[in-house]
């Protein structure tokens, strides 16, 4: 079946570009986008096999992000990255499945709990 | 005049002043046995000088007898009546017996009054001056009653004011001496009987009775002796409108029938006219004059209760900073009280000791603290009543009210816990503190408690707000300093993952050292942001300190502020509008105040576009100075209006601002005394208000 597709969506362009590279290196198919809107216009067409997903855009929150994206592409595997350290928030997105990932990130971290989630 | 005239005259005076004295105790209340022992006191004595000017001046010495025989009816009952007053004054038991024994004695010796076993004649004394009464054979036998009881009565009374303290202490002492020289002066009256007279106690020694009824007097007004709540207040007010009305009604016609009425004939019914002018329109006056001297001149000062209660309800137990709460309490309650200290002491739960909290006149602060487990704590704690300090109390509650200096000791009671007590020093004025005193402070005391429990509650919610505004700072520092750390290490880690991986076999040394050159630029970039931050976080959360207020011209200030913006404002060619008269005054600290506008017109340059427009006007309003900036830019638009203050929020790209300025400025907007608002309207333009009390 080909690469798997990952979506990362983070305003921090930079890292998601570093990111982005080392994913792609290792074997992903790689698109970054900086906000919410641009992620639900690429994925109305193109459902991606995971998103990696930041907490705290500019222009919505992790929260509604989430919520579309359930409803939008079910089958996608989702995985928070964020800055954001909250006890209650990160027990709340483990109870639906979906691990945190703290900022800042080790690449190999990344890769190995996404070849976990998605053998 | 001579020795007789003078005798007269010193038994007139004290005649008239005795029975005035006892009318007056008695119309006061009526139904009080103590003013009626008292009055009946007062009146036998003068009984015995109305007597004696019959029988001294005669005129005839048939007369002088039968006035010596009725002088001693009231002889007799005046060291019963004294004995009577003495044990009702004093609070004496078990004397019931002795009293009923003596007024026997008095009723049996005063009925004997007809027969000559008192007196059997008159004859002229003192060198024929004047005529007395001879002395009979119960006579002696009265002199030894009279005798024995008032000196029992005195030495009782002497007693009673040895340990008595406050203002009970000087109101016996007053009666106590004031009895003595009265009676010394007095009993050589008797001596007159045996023709003994001793110049010039004889007859000059009567005139000291009458000074005993003036101490009394004063006695009563000032020490309040028989607790009177003076309605001679009015009595006098009233014959001084009397005489008022009078005076004026004969002045009134003297001018015009006397002075005017011998130049032009004036009928009569002018003089009415014109005098029930005048009064009508002096009377008000002139009876506000008359309360106000016998308020200052006669009466113990006393606060007005009212007064107390509406001062403490309007100024002391609506604050809610705790520390200003137990200032104003201990100063409103020892000016109202015109006491001599007054403290507030509040428990301290790990120390188990009620802590001085504040106090007023109090020496020694450092030593005051009362332990749970003192006698009176436990006392207050136990019964959550007001305590009076009394001689006997015990020791032990004596004592430790003596350590922290108070007379009246008032527990703070909230949900039947002791959480404090307030303590009273003495009365300036030396007077104790009565019932009525007592029944106010009680009722403030609970009022008081609600308020304490306010203030802390109101405390601990401010440090609720406090650590949830921290909360939302360290998350945003989080933020803040997260994503910088991830950029740097993203980076690197790309770097040397695709090194190691072998990607960059092929890129020579050259290239290699710049990339890693641009991994460590943007590296150093991102370090300097997050130093940048903390930076600005550690002035944000331990704030800038404390203002230090001068006199500071605001023009001045703008003028300082230009000059580092300036060089901005040209190169964006903005139009600046300056429109405040120089001087503007205002107590401000200089620094804090011109970083304000430097945030603000920073913040304007950055919002308005090339060839916009800022203004700044300051004008005086009242007591104030407003000062309004005006940008023309973007604009904030209503929801976004609220967030501007909140650290963090920023509407910039993530490399211009920290988004902690304006939260800053309203910090320091704060510390200033001032206040800052926002008016803006999208795609026309924003306008910061600022207000300051003004210093000119």
């Amino acid at each position: 079946m080909g690469k798997k597709t990952v979506l990362i969506v983070d305003d921090d362009m930079k890292f998601a570009e570093n990111l982005g590279k080392y994913l792609s290196i290792v074997g992903y198919e790689v698109n970054a986008v900086g906000s919410g809107e641009s992620a639900f216009k690429l994925m109305k067409n193109n459902k991606p096999d995971i998103l990696l997903c930041d907490l705290k855009l500019s222009d919505m929150d992790g929260d509604k992000i989430i919520k579309e994206v359930k409803e939008v592409s079910p089958d996608t595997a989702l995985f928070i990255i964020s800055a954001y350290i909250d006890p209650y928030v990160e027990k709340r997105f483990l109870k639906q499945g979906i691990p945190f990932i703290k900022k800042p990130v080790l690449f190999d971290d990344v890769v190995e709990l996404l070849k976990k989630a998605m053998p | 005049m001579g020795y007789k005239e003078h005798f007269i005259l010193a038994l007139a005076a004290t005649a008239i002043t005795t029975l005035i004295l006892g009318i007056f105790v008695i119309f006061q209340d009526r139904k009080n046995k103590l003013f009626l022992a008292f009055s009946l006191y007062s009146l036998s004595i003068s009984w015995w000088c109305f007597s004696q000017i019959g029988n001294v001046y005669g005129p005839s010495l048939e007369a002088s007898w039968f006035w010596a025989r009725f002088e001693h009816i009231g002889v007799v009952f005046i060291p019963t009546f004294f004995l009577h007053f003495t044990v009702l004054l004093l609070g004496l038991k078990n004397k019931g017996m002795l009293l009923k024994v003596c007024y026997l004695i008095s009723a049996v010796t005063a009925s004997t009054f007809p027969t000559s076993l008192i007196s059997p004649s008159a004859e002229k004394k003192v060198n024929g001056l004047i005529n007395f009464g001879e002395p009979g054979i119960i006579y002696p036998f009265i002199l030894i009653f009279f005798a024995l009881l008032t000196v029992y009565c005195l030495i009782k009374i002497f007693t009673a004011q040895r340990q008595a303290t406050g203002s009970r202490k000087t109101q016996l002492g007053i009666l106590f001496w004031s009895s003595v020289i009265g009676y010394i002066g007095g009993s050589f009256n008797f001596f007159l009987v045996y023709d003994i007279s001793v110049y010039p106690l004889n007859p000059f020694g009567t005139y000291f009775v009458a000074l005993y009824v003036l101490a009394t007097f004063y006695a009563i007004f000032k020490y309040n002796l028989l607790g009177i709540e003076v309605i001679i207040k009015k009595t006098l007010v009233f014959a001084g409108l009397s005489a008022f009305v009078v005076g004026v009604f004969v002045a009134a016609t003297f001018i015009t029938q006397e002075l005017l009425g011998s130049i032009i004939g004036i009928p009569k019914v002018w003089t009415y006219v014109v005098s029930a002018l005048l009064i009508a329109a002096l009377i008000d006056p002139i009876k506000n004059f008359l309360v106000n001297i016998t308020n200052k001149y006669l009466f113990q000062k006393k606060y007005n209760p009212t007064q107390l209660i509406k001062t403490f309800t309007d100024d002391v137990i609506s604050l809610m900073d705790l520390d200003r709460l137990v200032r104003t309490t201990v100063t409103t309650l020892a000016d109202t009280l015109k006491l001599e200290s007054s403290a507030i002491l509040l428990l301290n739960k790990d120390e188990d000791k009620h802590v001085l909290r504040d106090s007023y006149g109090v020496k020694d602060v450092d030593e005051i603290n009362l332990s749970v487990d003192s006698s009176l704590a436990k006392y207050l704690s136990r019964t959550g009543e007001v305590l009076l300090r009394k001689e006997d109390s015990p020791n032990e509650i004596k004592e430790d009210m003596d350590k922290v200096n108070a007379a009246l000791a008032l527990p703070l009671i909230l949900h039947k816990q002791m959480i404090g007590v307030i303590t009273l020093g003495k009365k300036r004025s030396d007077q104790d503190y009565t019932e009525e005193d007592i029944d106010i402070l009680t009722a403030l005391t609970k009022a008081e408690t609600i308020a304490l429990s306010n203030a802390r509650l109101f405390t601990e919610a401010k440090q609720n707000v406090k650590l949830a505004a921290i909360g939302a700072l360290a998350a945003g520092i989080n933020h803040e300093v997260c994503n910088p750390l991830n950029r740097m290490m993203s980076a690197m880690q790309i770097f040397w993952k695709s090194v190691d991986l072998g990607l960059y076999k092929d890129k020579s040394e050259e290239e290699l050292l710049q990339m890693s050159r641009d991994v460590m630029n943007d590296a150093m970039n991102d370090i300097r942001k997050i130093a940048s931050i903390t930076r600005k976080l550690s002035d944000f959360a331990k704030p800038s300190r404390d203002a230090i207020a001068e006199k500071i011209n605001i023009v001045e200030s703008l003028q300082e502020t230009l000059g580092v913006l300036g060089h901005e404002i040209k190169l964006k060619r903005i139009e600046f509008i300056k429109d405040a008269k120089d001087p503007l005054f205002i107590m401000a600290d200089r620094d804090q105040i011109q970083e304000i506008f430097f945030n603000i017109i920073r913040n304007a340059i950055q919002a308005v576009k090339e060839n916009g427009k800022i203004s700044f006007s300051a004008q005086k309003k009242e007591n104030k100075i407003i000062i309004d900036i005006t940008d023309t830019g973007l604009g904030i638009s209503k929801d976004k209006i609220q967030k501007i203050y909140d650290p963090f929020y920023t509407t910039k790209a993530e490399t211009k601002g920290t988004g902690l300025g304006l939260a800053i400025v309203r910090q320091l907007v704060n510390k200033n005394r001032g206040d800052i608002s926002v008016r803006s309207q999208i795609g026309r333009g924003t306008t910061f208000t600022l207000e300051f009390p003004r210093s000119d």
